[in-house]
């Protein structure tokens, strides 16, 4: 009984956040919590696939441990051990809505998990066949967007400019069940890549195919992967994959990666992944995942004399995945990676977890950069090798990590921190970072000011009150160094970063935030000098944002937000205020914006989240002077099939013409539309 | 001459890295410089409005090196005498060499008047330059700390109160927030009319009993130069009647700074 009548409080009050397909979350929200908003270094597509793999395949609450449901960022370390005493205490958890009935779990946090966890854990004994053609878990998807200005690239009759169409297309199927099975297929053509068979450059139609057949626990075998999959372990310095925040607007959840191992990979993200096979094997605790991967990476290939005469070799590797023309399809799939990898992890208690990684990679041709004194420390050669040990500790209501990694060149790179929940209304969270300006790592993302784990020092600070369910501040601070120069940056160099965040939760249907955030980054000045000189350029962001919903079928947001940066005494602003409806209707349901941006340059871009199709991106920068509007319909036709419609428009103000290059179309508007079809296959 | 040389060069370079107040103590630099909430002995040098919240007597030494250079170490202690009436203290302070050194002796007396504490304190500073000179100042300086609530503190002190140009004025306020015993969290702002203000925050935390970790930020921001962000470390061990505290302080363009200390305390009978 005393079980009992948690759980059905618990069930009365979730019946409203029940009332919404997990299908249909809102991602755009979860996401904007997390990552850091308003800034152009960040790969936001990554963050978000990543984001949305875990969302497509929930967390087992059943067999979870640790490091699993800390992955989300979501748990502090209290509720992560209030979560793990309470099933140690209870057993099996009956429903996802007992999650209320967990000591210091409020609805907030509860809303947050709800998409990426699961209590459905079932022992199927059928053959597998059998459990993928039962699974009802199966979507087929199908994608289509084009820009209605024709880009000057498509004009050019020379095959100069873009050599295919201007539509960009997208399919994918997965069928999968958490802890079970995953497998699926996703082929992808970026706008203005051609669809063509090609068996020279080995391509049959669509620019880009991934595939993937992911089973787990199949006796000794914890994880088997054929095709493409991810890896992470330990920090992320020498296998980085997956979802990673870093520093964002949630202050100290995020700033710790988790070892979530191997996984499948469904991304049309045309780099950062593995091909191949792989797998992850239990004896006793220790589990040993060993993979092979073979992938051809994009590079142009060059012969110079200064060099060899005849052996080829690339300057860079380019990871952007576009072929859209003559050159950028000579570079396709030109340099082979070959890639040998192990990682082992042995949780010696419940607390403490060890682990080691390495891998070995190896380019058909080698990587030769062109020479800069900003450059001269990075990779250069065939061969790179990097290794790591790496461990966390569960200790009370804190988690420390860290991480110690060396690559073939002799650099190391360091990292080591703890989150810690000071009170229960008070989190805290600590991270110092040591990146040798020679540390190479190809697949590493750990956590760093830089998009890259080298070169960088560094510490963070990060606080979150929450003293009751309506108030909410975060804050971080972030110290750094480069030790050596940078790209634009002439000298070793150093900055700071700070946020607050100030979050308001008037009611179950309506959130507001307050936020600010400061930048001070050495960056070459502007003009000509004898010697480069470096100064501190100065942005400074803030965000205002309110979500209200009025019934159940009407959902407003209101944002107004800017940024200035100062640089040698030059100051530049840009602003920007956007309007959001969502109306949802039976069957249909309509998101709208108006969006009013005003930006005196590139570097005050304003970045806002937008609503897109399900399970798609968008941060479009908007810069200059305009405005931008979207409408995006969705019908459920049936429940196999929903579809989807988008039409979005900038107008800018004053200009003849949109954009520079091939990119440049005439007129002072560019629009684009896009359609989605999902449809359940069985 | 050569060791003079470097001294005179490398000096106005730690304008920025001197607090200009003679601050000492492993427990104040792993908090990045705030000293507010707490009473230890290391308040004789940093806080003397928490000097009067000492409640033993207490010897204390601490050794600061400076970016591994011999010539810029620092060293000091004193002893902090408790009385059922009032609190007074005796300290010494030494930084630089034989070429070089600065070197100060200061006499001190705190009370506590109901929820606030006060203490006044006068220190001879010399400054020696070898083949130069040797000159000699008075400063005086004051302080005060008050205990708003149980989980509340706030205070300010103001050093080098004098005429002499080589030691102006420097203010010091901010606040420590107690939310549950084993953590503080502090805030504190200082200013001097050459350093610009420096904005410091802090947080102490009781791992188990006796051990204590340390963490702070320090932003110094700079008129005629580029903001500067530090950052703090440190941890403090309290095995019986001594107090141990090392800091290790990062972010300095010279290199790093580690500083150890240790208290004896004499506790009431």
């Amino acid at each position: 009984m005393n079980r009992l009548l948690p759980f059905c409080l618990a069930l009365c009050i979730m019946w409203h956040a029940q009332g919404q397909n997990t299908d249909e979350i809102d991602l755009e929200a979860f996401a904007e919590r997390l990552f850091q908003v308003q800034d152009d270094d960040l790969p936001y597509d990554d963050l978000y696939e990543s984001l949305l793999m875990y969302h497509t395949s929930p967390i087992p609450l059943q067999r979870t441990d640790y490091a699993q449901l800390a992955s989300l960022h979501i748990l502090s370390p209290l509720q992560l051990s209030s979560f793990f005493q309470y099933r140690e205490q209870h057993g099996r958890l009956l429903s996802i809505y007992e999650l209320q009935a967990i000591p210091h779990f409020d609805l907030h946090t509860i809303r947050m998990l709800l998409p990426f966890v699961t209590v459905d854990e079932r022992t199927d004994s059928r053959p597998l066949l059998q459990r993928i053609l039962n699974e009802r878990n199966n979507y087929l998807f199908g994608r289509y967007a084009r820009m209605l200005e024709p880009p000057s690239g498509y004009q050019r009759p020379d095959r100069t400019g873009y050599l295919g169409q201007p539509a960009a297309l997208y399919h994918r199927f997965r069928v999968s069940h958490p802890g079970d099975f995953s497998v699926g297929f996703t082929m992808e053509k970026d706008p203005g890549e051609p669809w063509q068979i090609q068996p020279s450059q080995r391509q049959y139609g669509f620019d880009f195919y991934s595939a993937h057949f992911f089973l787990e626990n199949q006796g000794r075998f914890k994880k088997i992967a054929l095709g493409d999959f991810q890896l992470q372990f330990g920090q992320g310095l020498v296998f980085g994959a997956g979802f990673s925040a870093g520093k964002g607007a949630e202050t100290t959840n995020s700033v710790k990666r988790n070892s979530s191992g191997l996984r499948p990979y469904t991304s049309a993200l045309e780099s950062g992944f593995f091909r191949g096979a792989g797998f992850t094997l239990q004896s006793g605790k220790l589990e040993t995942t060993l993979f092979a991967s073979f992938l051809r990476q994009d590079a142009t290939l060059r012969t110079d004399s200064s060099f060899t005469e005849t052996e080829a070799f690339v300057n860079s590797i380019q990871a952007t995945g576009l072929h859209r023309t003559a050159s950028e399809l000579a570079a396709r799939n030109t340099t082979g990676e070959t890639l040998l990898g192990m990682a082992i992890r042995y949780p010696i208690n419940h607390q403490l977890v060890i682990g080691a990684t390495s891998l070995y990679s190896r380019y058909s041709v080698p990587l030769l950069r062109s020479p800069n004194r900003y450059n001269q420390f990075e990779f250069n050669g065939q061969v790179n090798a990097v290794g790591s040990v790496y461990g966390q500790y569960y200790w009370q209501n804190a988690v420390l990590f860290g991480e110690a990694a060396r690559s073939r060149s002799g650099g190391l790179a360091l990292i080591g921190g703890a989150v810690v929940s000071l009170t229960h209304t008070l989190d805290f969270s600590l991270v110092s970072r040591r990146y040798d300006r020679d540390f190479h790592s190809f697949y590493g993302n750990a956590f760093a000011e830089n998009s890259r784990v080298i070169n960088e020092h560094g510490t963070y600070w990060g606080l979150k009150y929450h003293p009751n369910r309506r108030h909410q501040w975060a804050a971080y601070f972030d110290r750094f160094t480069f030790p050596w120069l940078r790209y634009r940056v002439d000298a070793p160099s150093q900055g700071y970063e700070w946020l607050s965040r100030y979050s308001f939760f008037p009611s179950k249907t309506a959130t507001a935030y307050l936020q600010y955030r400061e930048q001070h980054k050495g960056i070459n000045l502007p003009g000509d000098h004898l010697l480069p000189m470096v100064g501190m350029g100065i942005k400074r962001n803030f965000v205002i944002n309110a979500d209200y919903q009025v019934g159940r079928s009407l959902a407003l947001k209101s944002r107004v937000q800017g940024s200035t940066y100062t640089l040698a005494g030059q100051t530049t602003t840009g602003m920007a205020i956007a309007q959001d409806i969502t109306v949802s209707l039976r069957r249909w349901r309509f998101s709208g914006r108006i969006a009013l941006f005003e930006t005196e340059d590139f570097t005050n871009a304003q970045y806002l989240f937008e609503k897109d199709l399900l399970y798609t991106f968008s941060v479009p920068a908007y810069h200059g002077t305009g405005v931008r509007s979207y409408l995006l319909a969705q019908f459920r036709a049936t429940k196999a099939l929903t579809l989807w419609v988008k039409y979005g428009r900038f107008r800018y103000e004053g200009v003849e013409s949109v954009g520079t290059g091939m990119a440049k179309t005439d007129g002072p508007t560019r629009s684009e539309i896009k359609a989605m079809v999902r449809y359940r296959v069985w | 001459m050569y060791r003079l040389m470097i001294i005179l060069t490398i000096v106005p370079l730690l304008g920025v890295a001197q607090d200009g107040h003679f601050p000492l103590g492993a427990r104040n630099t792993a908090l990045s410089g705030t000293r507010y909430g707490h009473s230890d002995g290391w308040t004789l040098f940093n806080s003397l409005g928490a000097m009067a919240d000492a409640e033993q007597t207490m010897f204390i030494t601490s050794y600061q090196n400076r970016f591994g250079l011999p010539e810029l170490q620092t060293l000091g202690g004193g002893m902090l005498w408790h009385q059922p009436k009032f609190n007074t203290g005796l300290k010494y302070f030494k930084f630089g060499d034989r070429a070089y050194n600065q070197q100060l002796l200061g006499l001190s007396a705190a009370n506590r008047f109901q929820m606030v504490g006060f203490g006044v304190g006068i220190n001879l500073v010399q400054t020696h330059v070898e083949h130069w000179q040797t000159i000699q100042h008075f400063t005086l300086q004051a302080g005060f700390q008050a205990q708003l609530s149980e989980h509340i503190t706030i205070g300010a002190d103001v050093f080098n109160i004098g005429n002499a140009p080589e030691h102006p004025l420097v203010m010091q306020a901010g606040c420590s927030i107690r939310p549950i015993t084993s953590t503080r969290l502090n805030v504190e702002l200082a200013r001097s009319i050459q350093l610009g203000n420096r904005l410091m925050a802090a947080l102490e935390y009781q791992l188990i009993e006796r051990v204590f970790v340390r963490t702070g930020l320090h932003l110094q921001y700079a008129r005629h130069f580029r903001s500067q962000a530090r950052s703090t470390f440190g941890f403090g061990l309290l095995p019986g009647a001594f107090a141990l505290d090392y800091a290790f302080a990062s972010g300095y363009g010279l290199g790093d700074i580690h500083e150890i200390s240790l208290t004896r305390h004499f506790r009431k009978k």
